[in-house]
């Protein structure tokens, strides 16, 4: 049982060493855009993701508590991708600021 | 609505008896564990919030200037960006590893981890000295365009986490080393993983919002 979690979690962390290696690869090599944006905003919540289940082990605990880290492992993909579709639009809104 | 009794005191009945205060390792129903103690999470939530608001304050940013945002992953050294994510990860994965031995009652293996783990972490500011030393000979400072600032206000932000971080983890250590944390009860260290998962998982999000995203 304990040898089946330890492996479990060296195969997350290897994974997510991966996935960083692959991430900083695929945004050096490419140009700006919708998809290479994408890639990188899913990588980013994928990685988010398996911290918060894996290494907070949040997967089975209070709801509460694993609603508000997934919340918040989300939030910067899901503005990478809202503000490269709609960044213009976005930035007419300055006047909520000003 | 309750009165008091004639003595001046209130019925036993209205008393409420609390119930056991929940524990990592005592807690009936699994699915209202807390890791650690309520305490840390209130920490982690104001620094998830501190984060949310930052990371806020960056897409404002990037919005209003995509020119600056698009050009500033090229001039960053995305090898310095991609060490520090190996060293938090890795000493994340060292931390979660000391955990597991905790709970399998092998206290040395534990500190074992706990000590791996704390070289990893001490590797950060290390790489984040040479980083910005690097970035100051390339002319790259603070007072930069507005992807420069951001980057400097929440990386700086980011560090001053990571060195409360490491402290804690050098306490974990010392307390696990003097037996402080047995199997049936290790929720103090529990707390401090969940606050260096919870560092890690924010760099997570740094990263590709300054070395990766072009």
């Amino acid at each position: 049982m304990v040898i089946k979690s330890t492996l479990k979690l060296d195969l997350v962390w290897l994974l997510l060493l991966a996935l960083t290696l692959g991430g900083a690869f695929v945004g050096k090599v490419a140009e700006s855009g919708f998809w290479i944006t994408f890639v990188i905003a899913v990588i980013t919540a994928v990685k988010g993701r398996m911290v918060i289940d894996y290494f907070m082990e949040l997967n089975d605990a209070s709801p509460s508590i694993r609603r508000v880290a997934r919340t918040f492992g989300m939030m910067a993909p899901v503005l990478m991708v809202v503000t490269y579709l709609w960044g213009p639009v976005l930035a007419k809104m300055n006047w909520l600021v000003q | 609505m309750i009165y008091p009794d004639k003595s001046g005191g209130f019925p036993l009945s209205c008393i409420k008896v609390a119930a056991a205060p929940s524990s990592e390792n005592t807690t009936a129903r699994k699915d209202s564990r807390i890791p650690g103690n309520r305490a840390i999470w209130v920490g982690v939530f104001a620094e998830f919030t501190e984060f949310a608001l930052m990371f806020l304050v960056y897409f404002f940013a990037r919005v209003n200037h995509p020119q600056d945002f698009h050009e500033g992953p090229q001039k960053l050294s995305v090898l310095a960006g991609s060490m520090n994510t190996a060293l938090m990860i890795t000493s994340s994965f060292f931390v979660a590893r000391a955990i597991m031995a905790m709970r399998a009652e092998r206290q040395s293996v534990c500190i074992r981890w706990l000590v791996a783990a704390l070289i990893t972490a001490a590797g950060y500011p290390l790489v984040k000295f040479l980083e910005i030393r690097w970035n100051v000979a390339q002319g790259l400072t603070g007072d930069g365009d507005v992807f420069l600032m951001s980057y400097y206000y929440l990386t700086f932000n980011h560090l001053v986490h990571v060195s409360w971080g490491i402290l804690g983890m050098a306490y974990v250590m010392t307390r696990t080393w003097f037996g402080g944390y047995s199997a049936a009860n290790h929720n103090g260290l529990v707390a401090f993983a969940s606050y260096w998962h919870a560092t890690d998982l924010i760099w997570l999000m740094i990263f590709p919002l300054f070395y990766v995203l072009p």
